[in-house]
């Protein structure tokens, strides 16, 4: 009996791990440059307490009898489908078409990715920021934009910033072999991981499967909320159901503790 | 009347290893590529009952019946029925219409089988599945998605328009002798026969299969199984009650 309320437990225990994620994408649904997470489960060891071929086994040798031990939060991917593009009009908002990612400095110099876009101008420094504060990787240095006014800066589809037709930088795009292996860090930042491999610059070359920068646009999040509904209803009842489960090894303890009167 | 405890006590076990069975189906609802289990139980000890006639100094035994002395667990068997395919938005999802596995190999070498299509792509671009074991084609070499990988119904792949091999799709000839080990996969055994390339199952890109536990059979389960078991507990307290008499009340007058 123990081995059901345990196994039920850890069935619990997934559910509840998956209704965090569905939360955490549901939370960001309306957040540029989200992407999605996905729960990846696997059942847990098997108990064996009857093997094939066995001594004693019955006539064929292949029959086995063994006990599953429930179920574990294998994984977790992220999605790294396009979201969708809005057009804004807005100068600084730039919208990554395709896979990469912008590259922005933080306060202690090291370098994380986003792609979330709406950028800001900062004149006193000559900079892009993101809209926390972080600026805008040209290569190894933050993309020097001079004084200038935000009408004035254009951004071409393979990153090339102009200000009055002259070109004064270009936005670096990176990526990496394996994105879905990046680690999230807040701020809709992520750093690259040994899984993920390391990022490197790229040229965004445009073409039907290539990468291009659109000036005006933003990418929303990938979340589809419908999906995560149906996916938290299918979470709520699962968890239901282990809960049954519990409840039922309780009830036969229950019966085994009034045998002995 | 002893006899009767024991029965009963047994029947009171195979209906706990029942509800641990469910609880761990129950638990993998959710489990993509997993297979429910069956447990099935046997009579123990089946006995001949005869009833002995003594007729001319001859002693004649007629057979009137059988009793069986309880129940024990026979075989656990996995159900390969075909689970519910759902599709996503991620290339690297993959589920096997049809009776089949997908090949897994470890970074030792060992082959496990599997159901489950969650695949991603590891660092060095190698298509891995949910635990990072390598996914194998039908050379059996890891498959590389340097270009980017499109797989159609037969299980062929193709790399940047060009046929670069296809997805191994392994079935085993006796299947219910397969060993699960965990993390979705099954090993094979002695009795389950080598893995051999089948050609019956067609594989979907951008889907999974769910796990084929039906929530509802599970729960009808479990409600058997728990009155089954309360059952046999008020045998043997019956049993128990029918000692007391016979040891502290025959006897007595009054």
């Amino acid at each position: 009996m123990s081995g059901a309320l345990f196994s039920a437990a850890t069935g619990m225990n997934a559910q509840q791990h998956k209704l965090d994620t569905i939360s955490n994408n549901l939370a960001n649904v309306d957040t540029t440059g989200f992407k999605k997470t996905r729960d990846e489960f696997a059942d847990l060891m098997y108990k064996y307490m009857k093997r094939t071929g066995a001594p004693g086994n019955t006539e064929s040798g292949k029959s086995q009898v063994y006990t599953g031990l429930g179920v574990q939060v294998a994984n977790n991917t992220k999605l790294f489908t396009q979201g969708s593009l809005q057009e804004t009009g807005r100068e600084l908002d730039v919208a990554i078409k395709g896979p990469g990612f912008f590259g922005v400095q933080q306060p202690d110099g090291d370098v994380l990715y986003t792609r979330a876009g709406d950028l800001h101008y900062d004149a006193s420094t000559g900079t892009l920021l993101t809209s926390m504060g972080y600026p805008i990787m040209n290569g190894a240095v933050p993309l020097d934009v001079p004084q200038s006014t935000i009408k004035d800066i254009t951004i071409q589809p393979n990153g090339m910033v102009l200000v009055n037709d002259n070109q004064v930088g270009q936005i670096g795009m990176y990526n990496c072999v394996n994105p879905e292996n990046l680690r999230s860090m807040g701020d809709n930042l992520y750093d690259d991981t040994a899984l993920s491999g390391q990022m490197e610059v790229f040229e965004p070359t445009g073409g039907p499967t290539g990468t291009v920068l659109l000036q005006g646009y933003l990418e929303k999040s990938n979340v589809n909320a419908v999906q995560e509904m149906v996916d938290m209803i299918s979470a709520q009842r699962a968890y239901e159901f282990n809960s049954k489960a519990i409840t039922t090894a309780d009830n036969m303890m229950q019966t085994i503790n009034a045998l002995k009167r | 009347m002893l006899r009767g405890i024991y029965t009963a006590a047994m029947g009171m076990l195979a209906e706990e290893a029942k509800v641990n069975e469910t609880s761990n189906n129950l638990a993998n609802v959710d489990t993509p590529g997993f297979k429910k289990d069956r447990t099935t139980f046997s009579t123990y000890l089946l006995r001949e009952i005869e009833r002995t006639d003594v007729e001319n100094n001859n002693i004649e035994r007629t057979p009137i019946g059988k009793l069986e002395s309880g129940v024990v667990l026979d075989e656990t068997e996995a159900y390969f029925q075909q689970g519910d395919i759902v599709t996503t938005e991620s290339p690297y999802d993959f589920a096997i219409k049809g009776q089949g596995f997908f090949t897994i190999e470890n970074e030792d070498g060992t082959r496990y089988y599997t159901r489950n299509g969650q695949f991603n792509r590891n660092a060095e671009g190698f298509l891995v599945d949910t635990i990072g074991n390598y996914v194998l084609d039908d050379t059996g070499s890891r498959i590389a998605l340097d270009n980017g990988i499109n797989v159609r119904e037969d299980g062929s792949i193709f790399e940047d328009g060009v046929l670069a091999g296809r997805m191994a799709l392994v079935d085993f000839e006796e299947k219910k002798a397969l060993e699960k080990s965990g993390n979705n996969y099954f090993k094979p055994t002695e009795y389950s026969g080598e893995a051999e390339e089948t050609f019956d199952a067609s594989i979907i890109q951008g889907a999974y299969e769910r796990s084929n536990v039906s929530a509802l059979k599970e729960m009808v389960n479990l409600i058997k199984a728990q009155r089954h078991f309360e059952v046999t507990q008020r045998v043997i307290t019956t049993e128990d009650q029918m000692l007391d008499a016979a040891i502290n009340r025959v006897g007595r007058a009054g």
